[in-house]
């Protein structure tokens, strides 16, 4: 249910059940169920690059699509991954197809070595608020790259690190 | 400024690092990385790619031994052999462990012995 700009009311003004559902109503239920896209990985095998330029991580799955009403998207990803040889990895994503953030993104750093088992791992995570997105249909898509060596997301598909990592979308104003 | 193009290939058995190297060794700076997961390869190569070199990356991905190591690879396995031979109670540690853990050690930190 979309929402709609609540209308002024005035002194006197007839109530009408078309105005109530439409400005009442539909907008209360409209902000109950707010423009919403989620992927939660359960793959049968982890993401892994070895890009030094930002790549999409899976442009079909990791890829949110929603129709806002206009205004701020907050946007969310947590995942566990480890780094071949302690080298640094970074996140970014994209909104209808560019870079929401420039230079390295807006999460990076150090990551550990993936050591005995690939199961050494740390934790990447961020919340990100998008403001002034306009009304209509819009995709993020997630995004990240690494300095050298080889980055791995877990996915879901490790044995011990059977973990699975949540991206998601959802109009907030 | 060159973009980045992406060509996809089916291949479900990949050692990244591995076969980062063998496209390297074909595609020099205009291999940007490769990303794996979904049973695919994704090849990201600079928009300045000709013909003839996109013509090689299939053939290596089709190659590629995702059982093999890199030579780093190869390197920190023996390492981790090494250090594993080593774990055993102190009392039995000969001077030749010592000196073993030592240079192992050393190498690590990257104050490398011969």
């Amino acid at each position: 249910m979309a929402w709609t700009t609540p209308k002024t009311w005035n002194v006197d003004e007839l109530l009408t059940a078309a105005n109530l559902n439409t400005h009442l109503r539909d907008n209360l239920n409209a902000l109950k169920a707010p423009p919403t896209d989620h992927y939660e990985c359960d793959e049968a095998s982890e993401y892994t690059t070895t890009s030094t330029s930002f790549v999409d991580v899976d442009g079909t799955n990791l890829a949110l699509t929603i129709t806002t009403s206009g205004g701020d998207v907050l946007v969310h990803f947590h995942a566990s991954v480890v780094h071949t040889n302690n080298g640094k990895i970074f996140f970014d994503m994209t909104l209808d197809g560019s870079r929401i953030s420039r230079d390295d993104g807006f999460l990076g750093g150090y990551v550990s070595n993936a050591g005995a088992g690939n199961t050494a791992s740390s934790w990447m995570s961020f919340t990100r608020l998008v403001t002034g997105v306009a009304a209509g249909e819009h995709t993020f898509v997630l995004q990240w790259r690494t300095t050298a060596s080889t980055a791995k997301l877990f996915a879901g598909a490790t044995t011990g690190q059977d973990v699975h990592p949540q991206f998601w979308a959802r109009e907030v104003s | 400024m060159a973009g980045l193009i992406e060509l996809v290939y089916e291949k479900s058995a990949v050692n990244p690092a591995l076969l980062h190297e063998e496209l390297a060794t074909a595609l020099g700076n205009k291999l940007a990385g490769i990303s794996t997961g979904q049973g695919k390869v994704r090849v990201h190569a600079l928009d300045t790619i000709q013909e003839a070199e996109r013509a090689l990356i299939e053939p290596i991905i089709l190659a590629h031994d995702a059982k093999k190591l890199t030579a780093g690879q190869q390197a920190e396995a023996d390492r981790a052999a090494k250090m594993s031979a080593l774990s055993k109670p102190w009392a039995s540690w000969t001077a030749v462990d010592k000196d073993e853990l030592l240079r192992l050690v050393a190498e690590k930190m990257g104050i490398g012995v011969a």
